[in-house]
């Protein structure tokens, strides 16, 4: 999971709180799905077990976690070795609209409709992000871009199908 | 053809109305080859309508019918009620100059004008005096964020600077229907972006409709709705709706 | 490294032409290549319907070129063929007195004039066995035969010519060779005249004797004003055409630029592209030589049948030296080739798209003022120096320098107007724009029109201001007089018989006779008289008195005088002239002698001298001392062939007579077919320009069809599109005249005053010449009208 390595990151900077670390971990990167406490304090458990962060000390205060982490050695070198190494590209494999499309030709249904009722619904949402990319900042707009290349890539896929429908039913059919 | 519902879209001219451009059953050959075989297409005041499909199902052809500048064999265009063949070519000539813009893919501007002439061409041509023209022009540069490129001939400019001059060009004389066939397809995607939202954007403020032929999906995100076009038919998908 | 251990190195790295090191390609490899490279550049010249078209246009222009060149190469072989042929037959005899003898031969000369046409006519009798047949002729001919040119026999045969029979009694018995003649349309005769007798030693002009046949003729040569004509006119038709030349081989420079620029993408090196466009133009060259060597036997055939300046030539006179020939055929082509060469020098022709290094380069006007100013300079010596210095070289480069510098100043002087405009209609500022960007192009194509055209009108000023002092130099008022004779008489008998005769001429309508001489106004006694003063004598009625002279009161045996005292005694028998002196014979002026006052030159013939002018009544004709006939006639109007049978009328008088008219002279004619030539050639050049400059337009809207169709999807009226491409034709088309029109003026002034002729202004044949011009613009713009329609075609926004 990337958010230890995030909040890792977000460490690196200086102590921070347990709060500060959900605050600005939301405003960065959270505009979907923003983090709940429990993950934050889970997570820092998690790195405190593993010797990567250290409480700096405990503030007495209202708040239910009032610990304030640092980042040791161990983590810098862990950070490091997280950005140092690539993603693994995602292979797209197993894909339902696949699937869907071989069953409606085995079933003489019309591929053709659900190609298309597939294709305006990523378009839809494609409007959507890029209205979204539109009335927003830089981080929004790269967010939304990053979506808007995938759905894109869909998008031809489902393009390069629908030209290549009567070829499949053959091959099918065979 | 499916009749036109109005898209989640924010306040559009209402969808009662009759269609700013319409056609029905547009049949277009080439000798033997057909490029249009029975298209239908409609458009409304300040709507942008993408129109997609595979490279030669007849989206060029499509929107050369739809701006009276080719002669369909068969079918009608109607703008604003009237029907465009029945026009003489002078009329439709004058019809395209003062109501319709355009946008291509490259090789567009003059390249003996100046940037800000070649805005203020269209409208000179339309009978505007050259001054007030030119400052018009100047005022529509400003806009797509290109007025340094004022004074350089096209052959200066780069070509997302000169794609933003050719649609200030489209936009300037305010256009109720501005046809943008392939307009970033010169570009990279930056600079294609750029143009879109420019494009866009301006013609939302001056409610020109456009028809936005394209083949780049992320470019037909910037429209209301689409219309695909595949051997020579427009069909509006209904799921989109 | 250091130089003694890396000479090896050193020396393969930089071998001469940048060799690869590994191993240079021998001398037949290279051959090869070179080659290969010019035929590639040649298919490219044949391939394709617009480069051929191309390639037939530069041949065209090439061809013309060469056969004006090889003419001009021609013309002193035929001067010199043409002299050698005056001697062959030349008859004058210039020694002391001859007696007859064995050899020697009588000669009247019998020249004549035929509707304009002079008739060279010789009576001839031998007065002995060993007489030298003249040059043309076999045999002389019997009295009462002659032989003609095949042109004079047409002539007497045709149904007009029965006045010219009438005048020529004689039988028909052969042809004179073309050896006998100076060109094939020349008419001429010899006639056998037995009645042919000379009283004394003494000949007089029109009758002597000889013993020199085919001897020395001095060539009069051309009238140097003809030949400064034909100099001006040789250059005002070759240069536009070497201009012409120099277009035609840039003619498409775009695409075949673009074409190298593909070559260089699949690895053609720099020279070797140089190559192939120098083999395409090497293609227009050769065939342009060919062409021009077609034309030219064409030409030469066409030439033998008609008449410049008076002059006809024989075909096969026309014939340049081996040596020019070759020369001409092997430098045209080279010039076409060093043409695309300097073309080439401002381009870079890169594999990616064609790099003009010289696009905007600002044209600066000191160097282009240098050939005017040049030519201005070169033509300072003629302007001091009068006609007679024409014939040096340095007038006619000074002129060829100063129609250049109409062709180098153009380009400069379109840049300096269209930079200034560009603010006009839409139509202007496109085509303004589009001069801006290319204006050397235009210029280039228009120069050769303005060339043309400066030349023309240069010519037409000259021959206006020079038709002006022929017309003049006559000094007598064609209104009054229409035709003249002059030529020694008998007496009074002869006198007034050829008056008579002359008046009962159908057609003629008055004559005035008057017969001149001269006498002596004896001086002191005892002084030698040759030192006497002369007087002229002139007898004839008050009419004839009073057409040469004012003055009042004419009875008969009135006398006036002019710078003679009243009173004064003449001696008529003229004591001067060689021989034993003559009996004086005294004349006294009578005292009641009046005043006169010449009226012009007094028709031509009268000299400075002191004049007497008396009736016959005071003093008869008979007393006078060798009198002259001079006779003038007043002619009908409408009656061409009046003049014809008052030549008759003399001719059965003496056959040595002549009439000659006043107001047509023969020289006017050759101006005549010079300046038509003229005409005919600028007008000619201009519409082979037009029609490069269409297809320069049309090659010109073919590349920008893409845009022409966004334009027409903007609602651009074809008119708009038409007129910018008529203004982006006519602007540089109308600067160009303008300049032309402002050089041409000049240079005819300059011309007009190495003449010394007036200055006159043939401002109708200017305004035809810059309305050709203006034609040849709206020409081109009309050719390529069709094109623009069909590229207006939304076609056109279809992507390549
Ligand atoms: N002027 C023409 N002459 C001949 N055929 C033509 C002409 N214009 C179009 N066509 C043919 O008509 C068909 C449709 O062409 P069109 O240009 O409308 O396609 P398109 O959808 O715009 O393709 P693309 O996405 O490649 O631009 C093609 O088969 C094309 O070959
Ligand atoms: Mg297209």
């Amino acid at each position: 999971m990337t958010i230890g390595h995030t909040l890792l990151g977000l460490l690196e900077s200086g102590p921070r709180h347990g709060y500060d670390l959900k605050r600005a971990f939301d405003e960065r990167f959270g505009q979907d799905r923003p983090l709940h406490y429990g993950q934050v304090y889970a997570t820092m458990a998690r790195l405190l077990k593993n010797g990567l962060v250290e409480v700096e000390g405990i503030e007495a205060g209202e708040g239910p976690d009032r610990k304030r982490y640092a980042i040791t050695d161990a983590g810098v070198t862990d950070v490091e070795q997280w950005l140092a190494q690539p993603e693994k590209p995602e292979p797209y494999l197993q894909s339902a609209l696949y699937t869907k499309v071989v069953v409606a030709l085995l079933t003489g249904r019309s591929a053709q409709d659900i190609l298309d009722t597939q294709r305006s619904e990523h378009l839809r949402l494609m409007r959507e992000l890029t209205r979204r990319k539109s009335g927003g900042d830089l981080s929004d707009q790269l967010i939304c871009d990053h979506a808007l290349f995938h759905l894109e890539a869909d998008m031809r896929w489902l393009e390069l199908t629908a030209a290549r429908l009567d070829q499949l039913a053959e091959e099918l059919a065979r | 053809m499916t009749p036109m519902t109005p898209t989640a879209h924010s306040a559009r001219p209402g969808r009662s109305e009759a269609p700013l451009l319409a056609a029905t059953g547009l049949h277009k050959s080439y000798g033997a080859t057909p490029a249009l075989a029975g298209a239908d297409f409609q458009i409304h005041g300040g709507e942008i309508v993408a129109v997609m499909g595979p490279s030669g199902s007849g989206k060029s052809t499509l929107l050369h019918c739809l701006a009276g500048i080719v002669s369909p064999d068969g079918g009608t265009v109607h703008y604003q009620g009237r029907e465009l063949s029945a026009l003489s070519d002078a009329r439709r000539s004058a019809l395209r100059r003062s109501d319709f813009g355009f946008v291509f893919q490259f090789g567009q501007l003059v390249p003996e004008l100046t940037c800000l002439e070649n805005v203020a061409l269209p409208l000179r041509l339309a009978g505007t005096r050259r001054r007030d023209a030119e400052q018009r022009a100047a005022e529509w540069l400003e806009r797509l964020e290109v007025a340094d490129v004022a004074g350089k001939r096209p052959g200066e400019v780069s070509g997302g600077q000169g794609q933003r001059v050719a649609i200030a060009r489209a936009l300037a004389p305010r256009p109720r229907v501005v046809f943008a066939d392939e307009p970033t397809g010169a570009l990279d995607s930056l600079n294609g972006e750029r143009a879109m939202q420019l494009l866009t954007a301006a013609a939302r403020d001056t409610g020109a409709a456009v028809v936005l032929v394209t083949h780049e999906v992320r470019v037909a995100a910037y429209s209301d709705r689409e219309v695909v076009v595949r051997d020579g038919r427009a069909t509006t998908p209904a799921a989109a709706l | 490294m250091t130089a003694a251990g890396g000479t090896l190195d050193h020396d393969v790295t930089t071998a001469p032409g940048g060799g690869p090191a590994d191993g240079v390609p021998g001398a037949g490899d290279r051959l090869r290549g070179w080659a290969r490279d010019l035929a590639l550049g040649a298919r490219f010249a044949l391939t394709g319907r617009e480069a051929i078209v191309r390639t037939l246009l530069s041949a065209l222009g090439v061809g013309l070129g060469v056969a004006m060149l090889l003419l001009g190469t021609t013309v002193p072989g035929l001067v010199a063929d043409r002299s050698q042929r005056g001697a062959a037959r030349d008859l004058t005899y210039y020694g002391s007195a001859l007696s007859p003898g064995p050899d020697t031969l009588l000669v009247g000369e019998g020249d004549t004039s035929w509707h304009g046409e002079d008739v060279y006519g010789r009576l001839l009798k031998p007065e002995g066995p060993a007489v030298k047949v003249v040059a043309g002729l076999t045999a002389y001919p019997a009295p009462g035969t002659m032989y003609v040119s095949p042109a004079l026999q047409r002539v007497l045969a045709s149904p007009q010519g029965y006045l010219l029979r009438d005048r020529l009694p004689y039988r028909i018995v052969g042809t004179i060779s073309d050896a006998g003649l100076l060109g094939p349309s020349e008419l001429a005769y010899y006639a056998g005249d037995g009645s042919l007798r000379l009283d004394g030693g003494n000949s007089s002009g029109d009758l002597y004797r000889t013993n020199s046949i085919g001897g020395h003729y001095v060539d009069r040569g051309m009238d140097p004003v003809l030949l400064l004509l034909s100099v001006v006119a040789f250059v005002v038709l070759l240069l536009p055409i070497a201009v012409f030349v120099a277009t035609a081989a840039r003619f498409g420079g775009e695409r075949r630029d673009r074409r190298l620029a593909a070559l260089r993408l699949i690895g053609a090196d720099i020279s070797g592209t140089h190559r192939t466009a120098a083999g395409e133009s090497l293609v227009g060259g050769a065939l342009g030589v060919l062409a021009g060597f077609l034309f030219f036997q064409v030409g030469r055939a066409v030439i033998g049948g008609i008449e410049i300046a008076g002059l006809s030539v024989f075909s096969h006179d026309v014939t340049p030296g081996p040596g020019m020939a070759a020369l001409i055929a092997l430098a045209v082509p080279v010039c076409s080739v060093v043409v695309t060469a300097m073309a080439l020098r401002g381009v870079a022709i890169e594999p990616l798209g064609v790099v003009r290094r010289s696009a905007p380069v600002r044209r600066r006007l000191w160097w282009r003022l240098v050939p005017p100013v040049l030519g201005v300079v070169m033509l300072v010596p003629a302007l001091q120096g009068g006609e007679g210095s024409s014939n040096s070289l340095l007038l006619p480069t000074g002129m060829i320098l100063l129609l250049v510098g109409v062709s180098s100043l153009l380009p400069w002087l379109i840049e300096q107007v269209v930079a200034r405009m560009g603010a006009g209609p839409v139509p202007i500022q496109l085509g303004s724009r589009r001069l801006q960007l290319s204006g050397g192009t235009a210029a280039r194509a228009v120069s050769g029109v303005t060339v043309a055209v400066a030349g023309a009108i240069a010519i037409q000023t000259l021959f206006a201001g020079v038709t002006g002092v022929y017309t003049k130099n006559t000094g007598l008022d064609p209104q009054r007089v229409q035709a003249q004779l002059a030529h020694a008489v008998s007496g009074s008998g002869e006198l007034d018989e050829l008056t008579d005769r002359l008046r009962a001429a159908d057609g003629v309508l008055g004559v005035t006779a008057r017969a001149t001489s001269t006498a002596a106004i004896p001086g002191a006694p005892g002084s030698s008289p040759s030192n006497w003063n002369q007087a002229q004598v002139d007898v004839g009625d008050c009419a004839s008195l009073e057409s040469v002279a004012r003055i009042s009161g004419c009875r008969p045996g009135s006398v006036y005088t002019v710078g003679v005292r009243a009173g004064t005694t003449l001696d008529l028998a003229d004591p001067e002239g060689d021989g034993p002196r003559p009996k004086p014979r005294l004349w006294k002026v009578p005292a009641g002698a009046g005043p006169a006052v010449l009226i012009g030159n007094g028709g031509g013939t009268i000299s400075d001298d002191p004049l007497v002018l008396a009736t016959p009544q005071a003093l008869p004709v008979d007393r006078i001392n060798q009198p002259y006939a001079q006779l003038q006639l007043r002619l009908a109007a409408n009656d061409p062939d009046a003049v014809e049978r008052a030549r008759n009328a003399a001719v059965s008088v003496d056959p040595t007579m002549d009439v000659t008219t006043i107001e047509s002279s023969v020289t006017l004619h050759s101006f005549d077919a010079l300046r038509r030539g003229v005409i005919v050639g600028a007008t000619a050049t201009m519409v082979l320009i037009g029609l490069s400059l269409a297809i320069g337009t049309i090659e010109q809207l073919r590349e920008r069809r893409r845009l022409l169709a966004v334009l027409v999807a903007f609602g651009t009226r074809r008119s708009t599109l038409a007129l910018s491409v008529l203004w982006q034709t006519a602007l540089p088309m109308l600067l160009g005249l303008g300049l032309a029109l402002g050089f041409g003026v000049g240079l005819g002034a300059i011309l007009l005053r190495i003449t010394r002729s007036p200055a006159g202004f043939d401002w109708t044949s200017v305004a035809e010449l810059v309305g050709a011009g203006t034609a040849v613009a709206l020409l081109a713009t009309l050719v390529s009208m069709p094109a623009l329609w069909r590229l207006m075609r939304p076609e056109g926004l279809r992507t390549e």
